[in-house]
């Protein structure tokens, strides 16, 4: 009875993808909430009586965007008669996952920015909901799917994407005699040269503190020299003389233009320092210009935002993504539940207000989303159009995230490296280190 | 003779025996946290033992594998690097815990204006939540905006550049058992303090008669008095030092290269940040060797104190 | 001039004076510090210019902002009954423990004690994944009972051993005279010796309270739902997390979640004291 109910429901589920290529939102409407209409009948009958314990961190950062998820799971749960329990924790998040994976308790639904493929053991098949969504939203760009699919099937629905933006003061620039952001990597040394002089060094947030910022930030500078964490096959791809050409850049950079604590930074040390004006450069999302907006007018009113500089390898931005995934240990109706609701408010309808929310602080991986409504209207941010097909996350050049890479990234291998090399201006060594940093994570892995 | 009021008293009496002999009432005290400690803990803890030996992944099966998760732990660069630092953490602490407790307990011994006060508020560091006094340090200790560098390099001038904290390897642990000494210091002093005040004025003063200098009188006659409340403070130490988890968590994540990365916080990353139970198990298990030998260390260097005195 | 005696005596001191100030430096400053950036304004938290070790313009917007919270009496109420059932049972379990252990013969007696002591060196998160399955199969995981049993692990064996020692120095003779005079052996324990032993008791007491008050992995990890959460969780999610660590009110959070413990210490300074090492020197 209950298998053949959900059969029935995937089956819906998934022709509502594939009519919902031409029928956009309409069709996911009627799915989202059958028991509005007449006609949707079988939906509400499974679903109802359902809980779904959803576990994930806060979006702290922006406290904007916890209330557009609650406001939805209010109205989808009191439609479908489920029931939805929000648990947002900022520490020991990963002690909660563990013990909901290990007793089946605590968790349905889980929200993280870490790898999926670290959890890929724990994690439900979510197949049918992320390609009824990638139908919908003209297919995902290849950082999603890299993100969220392990080769053979999606265990995570992408959420979305954090991009880096360069950070700058536009105005000391100025005064320093730049009317543009410096488009190459080298300009930009010969800018920071001057504006570290003039008492305003840049921060580029390298070291293993910062678990958001140094994600993104030291692989914007190594891929723009030609440097890669892999080889399409999975070996590592690390040793190579663009590895080296992007340290010894970085030495350069820090010894000339960079504030001596950069390589030190936490995630909140070069929003603080942006802010107080300490710095006059570095990588983050918005976080730093909307507070400022509210807080500090006068930073908020000399800097603007930029896409990163060229590298001899080309342009390249960073991002990380957060996602949704189901615990396999979530069955029957419960797991139907989930999957309904993650489709319905991942709908291009509704996953508009949390992106429109963020105002450019979490972007789209669907590029359909490029024609709706929901870019920040505030000049210095229209940068995040520009930027969302561009960015790329760490490991990308392997054909799916793999355990290897993620755990890489907890440990922060490569900004790491980049500081170590800072540290004792011998690329070399640094690079060394990361390699004997890689060859103890295979154990992990 | 088996009338009930007689039936009663012979129950009543087999009770009331119960809980007067030695043999039996022992037991009866004992059995609430016996059993307590047996659900709780040790069937927890031989669990976890048993998972040190498999392959225990999160969301996966334990599958027995003997040593493997050992060998791979001295393959493991970080941890090599681990057990050095909780030696270098605990050994540092814990001297220099015992030292300045003895220096603030002699400073404390002496009567000054506001003592009463002062001595309350001593205890501030050791009993605020760690959390919230590690939440202070880090605020203190900040790269970019760090207190300390602006009073120390800015204002009194004592070093010609900001200092790098949590930045540079060495400063970093260094800054960690600066803290570590900070929280624990309190607690040394206080206790070390009722120890001395509880030795009798009769013996200093036999002593101080024999012609003794008060720092061969203290090492002499106070030190062997207070020996075993010596002993008491710094094994709870110890254990809380090696095994302390809150403050690398909080302030340095184990960084930078693993430098601050201690015995807690190296199984609670391989438990929970990397899904390995068993591998994070075996650290533990490796712990416990090494804080048996700390503590029989620190009981035979008090011993032969006293014996060589 | 200098040959006034007061002044002599004054600069005698002059050197003792100055070492007792370095060392509350060392200790208090931190404290002065995170007081004092809580009565600053988000701006001038930064602000190092000037005076900035005197608030310019001290506000108690900070304390005002914590307390309006949401939540904030919640985590507080949370935490407090959590520390205090949590501190009865083991205090309990361990008086009774403790006495057995220290002050009755039976077989056994000296194995256990070391065992208990034992099972206090097994570090939190080592025992984790198995509490978090027994707690299930009990049928409390997630709920706030659940710490109620997984706090006294970690406070049972430290009090056991704390107490066993106290017992030991508190004098037999007392309850061996109102047995003479008719008590019972319970009756006589109960009345006679556990008064005696209160100092330690206490002392008992206050280091179980102050480590249920502190805790920070189960209390997160075992219990679910807002209406839940403890003090330390709440104060880090709602100052801590992402790009910003919010100085002011967390560090005026962080002044009010120690006020509760750094009372129960001036209270009972002095008995928490002799508690420790009376029961230190036979231990």
């Amino acid at each position: 009875m209950n298998q053949t109910k959900r059969v029935s429901r995937r089956k819906l589920l998934k022709a509502a993808g594939l009519v919902a290529i031409g029928a956009g939102a309409t069709t996911l409407a009627a799915c989202a909430a059958p028991a509005a209409g007449p006609g949707g009948s079988s939906g509400p009958v499974v679903l109802k009586g359902a809980t779904i314990n959803w576990l994930g961190g806060a979006w702290s950062f922006l406290p904007e965007l916890d209330p557009v998820i609650d406001a939805f799971a209010k109205d989808w749960g009191t439609q479908n008669g489920v029931t939805i329990n929000f648990t947002r924790e900022s520490t020991n998040l990963g002690a909660k996952i563990q013990t909901a994976i290990e007793t089946g308790q605590g968790a349905n639904i889980i929200q993280l920015a870490d790898a999926p493929a670290q959890y890929g053991k724990s994690l439900a098949d979510v197949s049918t909901v992320a390609e009824a969504l990638s139908a919908e939203g003209g297919g995902y760009l290849p950082a999603g799917t890299f993100q969220c699919n392990d080769g053979s099937r999606w265990i995570a629905v992408p959420l979305g994407q954090h991009n880096w933006f360069m950070n700058y003061r536009q105005d000391w620039f100025k005064e320093a005699g730049y009317d543009k952001f410096p488009d190459n990597f080298d300009d930009l040394l010969v800018a920071g040269t001057k504006l570290k002089a003039a008492g305003h060094p840049f921060g580029w947030t390298m070291g293993d503190k910062a678990g958001g910022d140094g994600n993104a930030a030291p692989y914007i500078m190594l891929w723009a020299f030609g440097g890669k964490e892999f080889n399409p096959d999975g070996s590592i791809a690390l040793d190579s003389k663009e590895t080296l050409a992007a340290l010894d850049y970085f030495i350069k950079f820090h010894k000339q233009a960079g504030d001596p604590d950069e390589i030190a930074y936490d995630d909140g040390a070069n929003n603080t320092a942006f802010n107080q004006g300490k710095i006059s450069l570095t990588a983050n999302v918005n976080t730093i210009y909307l507070p400022a907006k509210k807080n500090f007018p006068a930073v908020a009113e000399g800097m603007n935002h930029a896409v990163p500089p060229k590298g001899p390898a080309g342009r390249f931005g960073a991002c990380t993504l957060p996602w949704w995934g189901i615990l396999n240990k979530t069955t029957g109706a419960n797991l139907d539940a989930a999957k309904a609701y993650i489709r319905d408010f991942f709908a291009i309808k509704n996953l508009s207000k949390f992106y429109q929310a963020g105002q450019g602080y979490i972007l789209p991986v669907l590029p359909k989303y490029e024609t709706e409504p929901i870019w920040p209207s505030d000049p210095k941010l229209a940068i995040a159009k520009e930027m969302f097909k561009l960015a790329l996350p760490a490991g990308y050049n392997l054909k799916n995230q793999s355990k290897l890479s993620s755990l890489m990234q907890t440990k922060l291998v490569v900004g790491k490296m980049f500081a170590a090399a800072a540290t004792s201006g011998d690329p070399r060594k640094a690079l060394d280190g990361a390699l004997k940093d890689i060859s103890d994570l295979k154990v992990l892995a | 003779m088996a009338s009930p009021s007689s039936q009663n008293r012979t129950t009543g009496a087999f009770v009331s025996r119960l809980f007067y002999r030695e043999s039996t009432l022992g037991p009866i005290l004992l059995s609430p946290g016996f059993i307590f400690l047996i659900v709780m803990m040790a069937y927890p803890f031989v669990y976890a033992v048993y998972l040190s030996f498999t392959d225990k992944e999160s969301g996966g099966p334990a599958n027995f594998t003997g040593l493997e998760n050992f060998q791979k732990l001295f393959s493991y660069g970080p941890y090599g690097r681990t057990v050095i630092n909780s030696i270098v953490y605990t050994v540092f602490a814990l001297a220099l815990k015992f030292l300045g407790g003895l220096g603030l307990a002699s400073i404390l011994n002496r009567p000054f204006v506001g003592q009463r006060y002062v001595k309350a508020l001593m205890l501030l560091p050791w009993i605020m939540p760690t959390v919230f006094s590690t939440m202070i340090w880090q605020w203190i200790l900040a790269p970019g905006f760090s207190v300390a560098n602006i009073i120390l390099v800015e204002k009194l001038h004592i070093f010609s550049e900001n200092l790098p904290f949590l930045r540079d390897e060495r400063f970093a642990m260094a800054s960690l058992i600066g803290i570590n000494i900070w929280r624990g210091l309190p607690f040394f002093g206080i206790t070390f303090l009722a120890a001395i005040q509880g030795v009798s004025v009769e013996i200093l003063e036999a002593a101080k008669i024999d012609g003794a200098s008060p720092w061969v009188a203290f090492w002499r006659v106070t030190f062997p008095i207070i020996q075993p409340i010596v002993m008491v403070v710094v094994l709870i130490s110890t254990i809380g030092t090696i095994g302390d988890f809150d403050l690398p968590f909080l302030l340095t994540r184990g960084g930078p290269n693993d430098a601050t990365s201690l015995f807690s916080l190296l199984s609670y990353q391989l438990t929970f940040g990397s899904g390995r139970i068993g591998l994070g198990a075996a650290v533990t298990m490796t712990m416990f060797p090494l804080l048996t030998a700390l503590i029989v260390a620190s009981l035979i260097m008090v011993r032969r104190r006293q014996q060589n005195d | 001039m200098t040959t006034n005696p007061a002044v002599r005596k004054a600069l005698k001191a002059l050197p003792f004076y100055l070492l007792l100030g370095a060392v509350l430096l060392f200790l208090l400053f931190p404290f002065y510090w995170g007081f004092v950036t809580s009565l600053k304004s988000e701006n001038d938290v930064y602000n190092f210019t000037g005076n900035f070790l005197i608030p310019e313009r001290p506000s108690l917007s900070n304390y005002d902002l914590v307390l309006t919270k949401r939540g904030y009496f919640t985590w507080f109420a949370n935490t407090f009954s959590v520390s205090l059932i949590s501190t009865v049972i083991s205090t309990g379990i361990s008086v009774m423990a403790g006495f057995a252990i220290a002050r009755l013969r039976f077989r056994g007696a000296a194995l256990a004690g070391t065992l208990i002591f034992v099972t206090y060196l097994a570090p939190r998160g080592f025992l984790f994944v198995p509490l978090a399955l027994i707690l299930r199969d009990i049928g409390i995981l997630g709920q706030i009972s659940s710490l109620y049993l997984t706090y006294p692990t970690f406070l049972i064996p430290f009090a056991t051993w704390l107490l066993s020692g106290y017992f030991t120095n508190v004098p037999r003779e007392p309850e061996e005279c109102a047995q003479v005079d008719g008590a019972s052996r319970i009756g006589a324990i109960v009345r006679i010796t556990l008064p005696m032993a209160m100092p330690g008791i206490i002392t008992a007491g206050i280091f179980a309270f102050t480590a249920s008050w502190n805790e920070l992995l189960y209390s997160i990890a075992f219990v679910n739902g807002e209406a839940n959460r403890m003090l330390t969780s709440g104060v880090l999610g709602a100052f801590t997390a992402g790009d910003f660590l919010i100085y002011g009110p967390m560090m005026a959070a962080a002044t009010l979640a120690s006020l509760p413990i750094a009372l129960l210490y001036v209270m009972f300074t002095d008995r928490f004291v002799s508690g420790i090492t009376a029961g230190a020197t036979k231990g």
